[in-house]
């Protein structure tokens, strides 16, 4: 029997920190580390990665694309990076090891949906596995270039 | 001048000089010696005029018209010498003076050759006289009288003949220059890129130029006398016009402002455009109200240019506020989520409180949607062009609507003469369009629903285009609402945004095209237009 996949997740939002660890522990997922801050995630995890970080962007100290940035510097972990600004869902995609952005809002299937994507490796910037009326895969991508790329 | 004229000032000069009929039977007597003689003075008169190169010009003619200018001369002499003196007689004198002005022979000349003649009459008489010497006396001096008497004769005729051709000349001049205003001016109304229209008092037109009968398609030859409100005017402008008109006549000329309007200008083809009007009372040369001058410039490319850049300003403003509002909207919208999935978990056994939470999550999946909806209306459209098949467009959007048609009975029902042609389009923003309309026809649609589209050539301007049309059998489209649904935030659902048409109407444009409500009834008709050809 495989041990449970070890999840970080961070999100400087209380109630959704809960809910992250909560759906996580549902779908049957060890949560490693629920930090509050970006500073917190890198303390936590950098001398011992989880298997998957899912983090939010905009947060106090240090943010999560910062924070996850430093972390894969030294450990190949795969990211899904949660943020309300569309124009940061910029190119920050990477396929090895996958990186994937969400759109706020999200519900446990979207979340369902984005971990199976960056486990299986098909890591892609977008959300095509949701249906989002006046949105298209890569739109976000062609309306501001990345002034930082992660990856 | 005319002859009574000439007859009465002869008279007079007559009884100035002295004339008496005793004169002309003096005449009558010196006659019989001079007769002979007036071969020999014809020649010496005409062979001085030919040496003298001031008088030898007007003898051009050749020998034809000397010999022809003898005889008259001739003629002339046997008539002075008939003691005949009527009014024919006055009549031909006068005949000699206008004719030497219309040839431009000076005054001068005539008096001299007057005087030679008077000489070589006199020395006939000197010479070849025989008999009384004094009857000779009064014999020359009548033939004097009466050589002054034509001599006056032709000078009066010779004056007024020469004042006639300055006024004359005066007046072509003038001519000319009015014909060179008049040809400035023609040219002037012929190529301004400006209507000028002039109307009598009574409003009927007087004419108009060619950039008006360009404009509204009618031929001016064919509308002269028209009521020229009732000829080019959208009747709810008419009176606006008519009041215009109006004040300029009984207000002092005042601003240039007080005395403009705009009005629809409806053409023959019944297309209306906006014109700024300027109207000016005429009057006429008595200053009598003459009518109005119209001047009319074509606004409607400019107020449809600010009314884009006004749009252009709204969407900017709209996005801003979008964004600014995208962050933390997305966070509350999001804390709702986590927190609404939280207590479905806690809630799960009792099934009231669950339908509750439900709840809550439609509303938040709406706010969700509407703020896609409005970020994506206001978001600047960038094609990405690609050949596509109408058809597969529609039937995706279709498809995508699946989730709306579960459990109801709906048809789709194609008839695409079209469907099958391959336009160069952006598939994503088109399947949007029409999955907006068809997502519409669903909300407003009963069961059983049935939505044809229809697909054939059309023109758009000049250019090729496509149309694709889809009817449903709903309750329709009230005229009123027919332009307003295209409006933003105009909704008729209870659940809807208000921005898919509007943004249905924003990529068809984006596109080059027109959507359209149509005028097929019952239930709705909505027109796509597409251009075939290869966007530039």
């Amino acid at each position: 029997m495989n041990a449970p996949l070890r999840v970080a997740v961070a999100d400087d939002e209380r109630d959704i920190r809960q809910f992250l660890v909560q759906v996580l522990k549902q779908m049957g997922y060890e949560v490693v580390c629920a930090a509050a801050s970006g500073r917190e995630l890198l303390d936590k995890c950098l001398d011992e990665p989880p298997d998957l970080v899912i983090s939010d962007v905009r947060m106090p100290d240090l943010s999560g694309d910062e924070a996850t940035r430093m972390l894969r510097q030294l450990h190949p972990v795969p990211v899904i990076l949660i943020t309300a600004q569309p124009q940061a869902l910029s190119a920050l995609d990477a396929v090895d090891p996958p990186l994937l952005m969400l759109r706020k809002p999200i519900g446990s299937q979207d979340l369902a949906w984005a971990i199976e994507h960056v486990l299986c490796g098909k890591a892609a910037a977008g959300q095509e596995g949701r249906a989002s009326p006046a949105l298209r895969p890569g739109d976000a991508l062609r309306q501001a270039p990345p002034e930082r790329p992660l990856a | 001048m005319e002859l009574a004229e000439i007859l009465a000032h002869h008279s007079e000069l007559e009884s100035y000089v002295g004339w008496t009929d005793a004169d002309a039977e003096h005449i009558g007597l010196a006659a019989s010696y001079l007769l002979p003689y007036i071969p020999q003075i014809v020649d010496d008169f005409y062979d001085t005029l030919q040496r003298h190169p001031a008088t030898a010009r007007l003898l051009s003619g050749g020998a034809e018209q000397i010999a022809r200018l003898r005889r008259t001369l001739a003629e002339w002499l046997m008539q002075l010498l008939s003691g005949s003196y009527d009014a024919a007689y006055v009549a031909r004198r006068a005949q000699v003076g206008r004719r030497h002005a219309e040839l431009g022979l000076e005054l001068i000349y005539t008096s001299v050759a007057m005087g030679r003649i008077r000489t070589a009459m006199t020395q006939v008489l000197l010479d070849q006289w025989r008999g009384n010497l004094a009857l000779r006396g009064q014999a020359m001096a009548a033939l004097n009288r009466r050589i002054d008497l034509d001599l006056a004769i032709m000078s009066a005729m010779y004056e007024a003949e020469h004042a006639e051709q300055e006024k004359a000349d005066v007046r072509r001049r003038l001519e000319g220059i009015l014909h060179q205003e008049k040809s400035f001016s023609e040219s002037l109304l012929a190529h301004a890129q400006a209507i000028v229209l002039v109307v009598d008092p009574h409003g009927r037109i007087v004419r108009y130029n060619a950039y008006l009968e360009q404009l509204a398609g009618r031929p001016l030859a064919q509308f002269r006398g028209q009521d020229w409100l009732a000829t080019f005017i959208a009747q709810v402008d008419r009176p606006r016009l008519q009041r215009l008109a109006e004040h300029t006549t009984t207000q002092p000329p005042g601003l240039a402002q007080e005395r403009q309007a705009t009005a629809a200008l409806v053409t023959a083809e019944g297309r209306q455009r906006t014109i700024r009007w300027v109207a000016t009372p005429l009057t006429d040369a008595q200053s009598q109200p003459a009518g109005w001058l119209w001047v009319g410039h074509d606004v409607t490319d400019l107020l449809a240019a600010q009314e884009e850049a006004l749009q252009a300003q709204r969407l900017a403003t709209i996005g801003q506020v979008a964004a600014g509002l995208a962050h933390e909207a997305r966070n509350a919208l999001q804390r709702i989520q986590a927190c609404a999935e939280m207590l479905e978990l806690e809630v799960a056994d009792r099934p009231e409180a669950l339908d509750y939470v439900r709840r809550i999550e439609h509303a938040q999946a709406h706010l969700h949607q509407l703020f896609d909806e409005v970020r994506s209306y206001a978001a600047p459209i960038k094609l990405d062009r690609s050949h596509a098949r109408l058809a597969s467009i529609w039937r995706e959007a279709w498809d995508l609507l699946a989730p709306q048609r579960a459990g109801r009975d709906v048809r789709l029902v194609e008839h695409d003469a079209l469907g099958e042609v391959q336009l160069a389009v952006d598939p994503f923003r088109l399947m949007q369009v029409f999955r907006n309309i068809l997502e519409n026809a669903l909300a407003a649609c009963q069961d059983p629903v049935e939505i044809q589209i229809l697909c054939h050539p059309a023109q758009l301007g000049a250019r090729r285009a496509v149309q694709v049309v889809f009817r449903d059998n709903g309750p329709g489209i009230p005229p009123e609402l027919k332009t307003r649904i295209f409006e933003p935030f105009f909704t008729t659902k209870s659940k809807g945004t208000g921005l898919g048409m509007a943004i249905a109407q924003r990529l068809v444009h984006a596109h080059g095209g027109t959507i359209q409500v149509g005028p097929h009834t019952p239930g709705a008709e909505i027109i796509v237009t597409l251009p075939w050809d290869e966007p530039p």
